[in-house]
């Protein structure tokens, strides 16, 4: 195998010809910490004392989605799409998080590409995001399978949107 | 091992959200690592690195006006930069291949994919600490080698003037 002409020359800076994040003895100091059971637990303690905090912020994010919907203010509906699905599974609302990336993913990509957003897509998602927030046991049970039926729906609708971009262009 | 050995190890957080940058700081400060700055979006961050020059980034994709990906290129190419061999871990939940992509070719570091876990976390901070990955410095590049993983059956094309079918690697 013949190399290409334009294949760039690159220098490589080798491990050692840089400063480490660690020197050696703290660096096995950092790794033992790491791997010990302890740490891990005091983690998910971490983790779990922001649940509560974590969930009414996502809660507020939901109403504020809400309101943006009502107001049709998109910007403000992708904003507060994007809060939730990064936060929702760390409050223990994985159903919300899902939902709100579906919602995220078809109205950032249908506003990106200049069409219009469907407003029966987005208040589908809407009524599915509010009820998983607040009715925990449903969403256990059902959030999933409707996190999955929606995606479906914003690929099928993005899927057309390509189509009639790629006919007119 | 005593634990003041890494005690000096200094995190910067560049996350938006303020629940989520609470989130990392808590996670953070449980793991060891007890000096956090924390900055609201990619210039702030840039600001916060002049003060105190940190020994590893976590930082969000998503931010304004200065997103983790422009970030993470002047911590890496601008002369200004104050560490440009930062380990940069990027939090996002983003899936989309074309931002994970520019994110990498931008030089992070590390991916850490939202919601957080604990396992996730250390093992992204184990993996740099163990694994320190070589820096790449090309006319259009300069970050972490983006090529991990060896592969015997690999023809090219080679992307660098000093391949050899004996030494590849792939990304």
């Amino acid at each position: 195998m013949t190399k290409s002409k334009q294949a760039p020359q690159a220098e490589i800076i080798g491990t050692d010809q840089y400063p480490a994040m660690l020197d050696p003895e703290a660096a096995e100091a950092f790794l033992v910490e790491l791997s010990l059971r302890d740490t891990s637990k005091r983690a998910n303690n971490a983790l779990e004392t922001k649940r509560v905090q974590i969930s009414h912020a996502v809660r507020g994010y939901v109403e504020a989605l809400e309101k943006a919907v009502e107001g049709n203010d998109i910007k403000t509906m992708i904003e507060q799409a994007h809060e939730i699905r990064g936060l929702a599974a760390n409050a223990g609302l994985e159903a919300v998080g899902r939902l709100a990336d579906g919602l995220y993913k078809y109205i950032d990509t249908a506003t990106r590409l200049e069409a219009p957003v469907d407003a029966d897509v987005i208040l589908l998602h809407i009524n599915a995001i509010a009820r998983a927030a607040t009715a925990a046991s449903e969403a256990k049970a059902y959030g999933e399978k409707v996190a999955v039926e929606l995606n479906a729906l914003v690929t099928h609708k993005l899927q057309a949107i390509n189509r009639l971009k790629t006919k007119s262009a | 091992m005593p634990a003041s050995a890494y005690e000096h190890l200094h995190a910067l957080v560049v996350e938006d959200n303020v629940h989520m940058r609470a989130l990392l700081r808590s996670l953070l400060h449980a793991l060891g690592i007890k000096n956090i700055a924390e900055a609201a979006d990619g210039d702030a961050g840039l600001r916060e690195m002049r003060n105190h020059t940190p020994d590893l980034i976590l930082t969000d994709l998503s931010m304004v006006p200065t997103d983790g990906i422009e970030f993470t290129r002047q911590v890496r190419m601008s002369q200004a930069s104050t560490n440009p061999y930062v380990p940069i871990i990027m939090v996002t939940g983003h899936t989309e291949r074309l931002r994970v992509e520019a994110a990498r070719d931008a030089g992070v570091t590390e991916f850490l994919a939202k919601p957080i876990t604990v396992n996730n976390l250390i093992q992204r901070l184990a993996e740099i600490v163990e694994r320190p990955r070589p820096f790449v410095k090309c006319e259009s590049y300069f970050g972490p080698d983006r090529r991990r993983r060896k592969m015997k059956d690999f023809t090219g094309p080679w992307r660098r003037h000093d391949d050899t079918s004996e030494d590849i690697e792939v990304r």
